[in-house]
């Protein structure tokens, strides 16, 4: 008997998982397709943090170091990752409680952490093409002085954006029991958060200018700890040896926020199916 | 047309801060626009600092020039959001049926100018004061009464221009049913580069400088300037430059906003919406 209950418990979680790998995939491929199979959502996007780095480039070169204008070439292309963290994930939820899609999600038997992880997937292969094009044209127009890549910048990078997106599931937990005040925090959260990261310049470390008390606020955001060591090796050539403060702390926090974001959804989401709240139509 | 205007002045204040508590809309205008300002100081300072080159007169041009680079940025969004959102709940058709069009979209700027003035106002203060924290820079920004109202005027007559360039957004938001927020993004990074808010345009290679000086936000930026941090005899001719530049946006905009209406109410655009 005990045998035969443990192979069906083994055969449950068996589904359970497969549905789980389907519906993160599905989810991720619909990110995927809608971007690639639309151009105009790679101009649109390109936009913002292309003309913003820009800018600040041209600000570096006035500054006097022609050579930092990598910093700004650099966050412009790390800046699309955090806005789509902000927008297309941290909002998500909420917009689709909004649409009515959160409906057919909590009645389907696809569970919402997949469906989280998917869109975090789906979201870093939509956003490559808006961050290369950044990196590729303020290459071509400011020539800053790269390294030649690495490893740890694969690692790094790898690292950064799981934290980031980690966030993106925590912060999408706690959106969908906001209304429409998630659209203003969304705003009043982005310049912010990247100022503090110093996505621009460095906000951490030898160069920073900021007091060492907002440094160590700053270095509790994941992103503040991956533009530094992305920039420390791009710019510097650092490797591991020096890095691995930052590589181990990133990885810490990418676990972190990811479990506390799936363990806040799944929390909110038991609640909300007990309650009804999670449904209530928004003010 | 002044009661119109009124009441869509009133529905754009109601919209901008009626969610909640309105100092509160201030507050969360006002951070993301203080570290947009303040980013900018620290990436001079950054490089500067490295080059052993950091001038602190420049932290004051950054901080009056970015800070009212935010301030159009924020709103010159306003007629397109109306027209675009009024389309997708249906509001805009209702209006245009009343002939109201213009004069809600000029009311639904005018409350955003409000909102994005006192943002703008506060964020050059904090940032004033940041700087001094962070960097131990006093800024030499000359306040006086005359220097607040001439910065005023320069904002005011900042509203004709962004009212001539929000109508051209407007008559944008007719024909399009996504993606509509595209295009502003490209117009503010855009102002960015060409309206001295961060660097003069003399730092723009030949012969992109003269896009800089047809655009009214350069010489209202200027002006600012002048007001702010001297020398005041160059306040009269770029406060005359923006007027006159922001006067030809404005006609620009009310003739492009008036023949995209007419197209659109012709082609069924004007409740035309993807859901």
């Amino acid at each position: 008997m005990l045998g035969r209950a443990s192979l069906r418990g083994r055969g449950v979680l068996r589904r359970s998982l497969v549905i789980w790998v389907k519906a993160a995939v599905s989810r991720a491929l619909i990110r995927v397709i809608a971007m690639y199979g639309d151009p105009l959502w790679i101009v649109v996007n390109v936009g913002g943090p292309m003309l913003t780095s820009l800018a600040l480039a041209f600000l570096y070169r006035l500054a006097g170091l022609s050579n930092l204008t990598g910093f700004a070439i650099l966050g412009g292309g790390m800046v699309a990752y955090w806005g789509n963290v902000l927008w297309s994930m941290a909002s998500q939820l909420n917009w689709d409680k909004r649409s009515g899609m959160l409906y057919l999600y909590i009645a389907s038997p696809a569970p919402l952490t997949a469906l989280l992880i998917g869109m975090s997937l789906g979201g870093i292969l939509g956003t490559l093409p808006s961050s290369v094009a950044v990196l590729v044209i303020g290459t071509l127009l400011f020539k800053p002085p790269f390294s030649p890549p690495t490893m740890t910048v694969a690692l790094v990078f790898m690292l950064t954006l799981l934290a980031l997106y980690g966030m993106g599931i925590a912060l999408s937990s706690l959106y969908l029991i906001l209304g429409r005040e998630s659209e203003e925090i969304n705003e009043a959260l982005y310049e912010p958060i990247s100022f503090l990261s110093g996505i621009y310049f460095p906000s951490i470390g030898r160069l920073s200018p900021l007091p060492l008390a907002v440094q160590a606020v700053a270095s509790l955001i994941p992103l503040t700890l991956g533009m530094d060591a992305l920039r420390r090796t791009l710019f510097y050539a650092e490797g591991l040896a020096e890095l691995w403060p930052n590589i181990a702390a990133l990885a810490a926090m990418a676990a972190a926020s990811i479990l506390i974001g799936l363990r806040t959804l799944s929390f909110i989401e038991r609640r909300g199916r007990e309650t009804g709240d999670i449904l209530v139509a928004m003010k | 047309m002044i009661r119109k205007l009124l009441a869509s002045i009133m529905l754009g204040l109601e919209r901008e801060f009626g969610w909640t508590f309105p100092p509160l809309v201030i507050l969360l205008s006002m951070i993301p626009a203080t570290a947009g300002v303040l980013t900018a100081v620290m990436v001079y300072w950054v490089g500067a600092s490295a080059a052993g080159r950091a001038d602190p007169s420049w932290l004051a041009f950054l901080i009056v020039g970015a800070s009212l680079y935010t301030h159009f940025a924020s709103y010159i969004w306003a007629p397109l959001s109306a027209v675009s959102e009024g389309k997708a709940s249906y509001t805009f058709p209702l209006v245009f049926i009343s002939h109201s069009s213009l004069s809600y979209i000029a009311g639904r700027v005018v409350a955003s100018f409000i909102e994005s003035s006192f943002t703008a106002v506060l964020a050059l203060g904090a940032s004033t004061l940041a700087v001094k924290a962070i960097l131990g820079v006093t800024l030499g920004l000359d306040i006086t009464p005359l220097s607040i109202a001439l910065f005023s005027l320069g904002m005011v007559v900042g509203l004709l221009a962004a009212l001539g360039l929000g109508l051209m957004l407007a008559a944008y938001a007719i024909f399009v049913t996504r993606l509509e927020w595209g295009l502003p993004v490209y117009i503010s990074g855009t102002l960015m580069i060409f309206s001295e808010a961060i660097f003069p345009s003399s730092a723009l290679p030949s012969p992109l400088p003269v896009i800089a000086e047809s655009l009214p936000f350069t010489h209202i930026i200027r002006a600012a300037r002048a007001a702010l941090i001297g020398p005041l005899s160059l306040y009269p001719a770029e406060i005359l430059a923006a007027a006159l530049l922001g006067a030809v946006w404005f006609l620009a905009g009310l003739a492009v906003y008036a023949y995209s209406e007419r197209i659109g109410r012709r082609r069924g655009y004007i409740d035309y919406r993807v859901v």
